[in-house]
């Protein structure tokens, strides 16, 4: 009764989405870093 | 007033800041409610069984996806008129990260795909046109960066502007591609006056574009503070090398003032 | 220094003339993917189209789209045979190889294939289950009754 169908499908789908959101997220945030300091903090407006 | 950016605060920057962490934050909140439902506590559906989980991860995208192409189409179109710094940013920054979405959206719809229909993929009407999106955007960011290392700074990033405008006209015809033509993809479920889904699906699927919102909100904001950080960079290298130019020719023509 | 004011409008001519030219662009653009959009609106023919337009298709390959009716599903050796209906129009269809999962009497599908030389049947190697925009929850009746297919999930959720 409480079998799940189609899970691989299922997890294969979730699966990618999260993690290249992930993936994303982190080398997005990583870029941020790196540039933030060659750049004087002036020019960061948002901090 | 003249130095405080001395040392202390500067050394560690991010593009991070409050805002972004409340929406971080909220956005993992959000997306822990959104696997419950998602996953266990929404109904399966009558016929397309457990599959139908998919749905609650690739209407989102899509959703996200399209907004993703109008505010780049709203970039492009400010920064064809304006020419300011912040739109030219924000095209770039809404376009990549529409890029993500729009493959995300393509990749679990081929997914969802294959137990439903059948197939995995099918020239229908609306892939089609979601393809066609995926390669514009592509052309988009591509065209943004030849424009921008050719140099002419009047003339930077018009040709991509150009494809950004065309982005916006594309994502309504993903939009009514299914009652234009014949297509195999279902049509709209959720735009309907009367939705054809059952409650808690319909509220699964509601927290899964606020969840997907709040998470392109979060990507948007870092995006664009890399880009924005990109600018600066560029422009601190061209000014170096403007000044070691005039440096060079105020020692050649003597008026360099000494050494240092 | 003093070439600014008469940069400017040279570039602004240029530019309006650019404009005009991408907008003329834009709309052949349009027109084009219209074009080829709605000739993809051919993507299938409804089960009454094709009928109508049997000796024009002849032994092309085509896509037929129908509702696979109650009881004609029948396992074959090869495949399964069945018929669609469409606007009143029944095709009974040959189909070979498996059907996919979804596949079941009362759901739209389209059919790959084309017209048997006989005129008899529509020969199909491939199935696309069209799902419908409608989504209800499972209930347990209708687990139960999977049998018997629509009427047991229709009784049950049945409108007043």
């Amino acid at each position: 009764m409480l079998a799940v169908s189609h899970v691989g499908y299922i997890a294969a789908g979730w699966g990618i989405v999260l993690g290249s959101l992930a993936l994303y997220g982190l080398r997005t945030v990583r870029r941020g870093r790196t540039l933030a300091q060659q750049v004087p903090p002036e020019d960061r407006r948002w901090t | 007033m003249t130095a405080p950016h001395a040392v202390g605060s500067g050394p560690s920057g991010s593009t991070s800041s409050g805002a972004t962490r409340v929406l971080g934050g909220l956005s993992l909140a959000g997306l822990a409610l959104l696997l419950g439902y998602a996953l266990v506590w929404s109904p399966a559906d009558r016929t397309q069984r457990d599959s139908v989980r998919l749905m609650y991860v690739h209407v989102p995208s899509a959703i996200v996806a399209f907004a993703a192409c109008a505010l780049t189409t709203v970039a492009a179109a400010m920064w064809l008129r304006r020419r300011t710094e912040g739109w030219w940013v924000l095209g770039g920054a809404s376009a990549e990260v529409g890029l993500v979405f729009t493959a995300l959206t393509l990749v679990t719809g081929s997914i969802w795909g294959r137990p439903t229909w059948g197939t995995y993929w099918d020239w229908d009407p609306r892939i089609t046109s979601t393809s066609l999106l995926f390669v514009m955007l592509v052309g988009y960011l591509a065209l943004r960066r030849i424009d921008n290392e050719a140099g002419d700074a009047a003339q930077r990033g018009t040709r991509g502007a150009i494809v950004g405008l065309l982005l916006f006209p594309n994502v309504v015809v993903v939009h009514y591609s299914v009652d234009w033509w014949r297509s195999l993809h279902q049509t709209a479920t959720i735009t309907r006056l009367d939705p054809t889904i059952e409650g808690t699906m319909l509220f699964t699927l509601m927290l899964g574009i606020v969840v997907f919102g709040l998470i392109f909100a979060w990507l948007l904001v870092h995006r664009f503070r890399v880009g924005w950080l990109e600018e600066r960079v560029e422009h601190a290298g061209l000014d170096d090398a403007l000044r070691a130019r005039r440096a060079e020719a105020g020692v050649v023509a003597g008026l360099g003032g000494g050494t240092a | 220094m003093d070439l600014t004011p008469t940069e400017v409008p040279v570039r602004r001519r240029r530019s309006r003339r650019a404009y005009v030219a991408l907008l003329a662009v834009l709309g052949g653009l349009s027109v084009v993917v219209w074009q080829g959009l709605s000739s993809a609106s051919l993507y299938f023919y409804n089960a009454d189209e094709a009928v109508e337009q049997r000796d024009h298709l002849g032994d092309r390959r085509f896509r037929l789209q129908g509702t696979v009716l109650g009881s004609s599903v029948e396992q074959t050796g090869e495949g399964v045979d069945f018929t669609v209906a469409y606007n009143g129009v029944q095709v009974d269809a040959q189909h070979r190889g498996d059907p996919p999962e979804l596949f079941e009497p009362g759901i739209p599908v389209v059919l790959e294939g084309r017209w048997d030389p006989s005129g008899a049947y529509f020969a199909s190697d491939r199935i696309l289950v069209k799902h419908s925009e409608q989504y209800e929850a499972e209930n347990e009746v209708r687990l139960e009754d999977a049998e018997d297919g629509r009427s047991a999930g229709a009784g049950a959720d049945a409108e007043p």
